[in-house]
């Protein structure tokens, strides 16, 4: 990451407009397509799509991303001291990872039963 | 040491609400994640969790969860637009329309949600 933090900076505005567009469909999707589709059955029917499991991946990926970097940026605003700053990164990136683990296992190993 | 203090016009209520919106999706997403883990779990106990996950207060849940997500990610637009230089001067009344947006599809889509499942 740059040292001014102009990458991390272009890099939540980038995934932002993705989100913007990957979000609302999700939402709609899930929500105003129909009677609510969200039992065991209707996901199994999803998720036998190859294509659906990367969609949500990467809805997973850029949502985490994003969701952390802000709460990252949040913390900064808050915290003066070097000490407290790294450990509110390292609070941040094991969320993140911890929160990204569970998901794209349920994701990548899902086998409709 | 100096006091300051705010100026609350319609550029600090877009920047308060935003960060708002956003800690609460971050917490959102949360336990959607941890929530749809659940499949592991085999249908019935799958099925009875979204079931719970249905009821009333659920719902209404969702309603503003629709609202965060529209506020969040509209304002977002209108951020990136007058990073990359356009809408500065109108930035109070982009503000307007966001929140105007937010406000007539939060509540039409909300009762979509809580009436109309």
């Amino acid at each position: 990451m740059s040292r001014t933090g102009s990458t991390g900076w272009l890099l939540q505005r980038a995934s932002g407009l993705l989100l913007f567009a990957l979000v609302i469909a999700h939402f709609v999707l899930t929500h105003f397509m129909g009677p609510e589709k969200r039992l065991y059955a209707d996901v199994a029917r999803r998720f036998a799509d190859p294509l659906w499991k990367a969609f949500d991946l990467g809805l997973l990926t850029l949502a985490l991303a994003h969701g952390w970097y802000g709460i990252w940026g949040i913390a900064q605003d808050y915290l003066k001291s070097g000490a407290a700053r790294v450990l509110a990164l390292v609070c941040c990136l094991t969320a993140a990872l911890a929160l990204f683990s569970l998901g794209a296992v349920t994701i990548l190993t899902f086998r409709a039963v | 040491m100096r006091r300051y203090r705010y100026r609350w016009g319609e550029g600090l209520w877009a920047h308060f609400f935003h960060r708002v919106s956003g800690i609460a999706l971050v917490a959102y997403l949360s336990m959607h994640i941890w929530v749809i883990h659940h499949l592991q779990k085999g249908p019935a106990a799958y099925d009875r969790l979204m079931e719970t996950l249905s009821g009333p207060l659920f719902r209404v849940g969702e309603a503003f969860l629709l609202a965060a997500v529209l506020y969040h990610g509209l304002n977002g637009l209108r951020i990136a637009a007058m990073d990359a230089g356009i809408g500065m001067r109108a930035h109070r009344a982009t503000y307007r329309v966001v929140f105007a947006v937010c406000a007539v599809v939060g509540i039409a889509g909300g009762i979509a949600l809580v009436f109309f499942p």
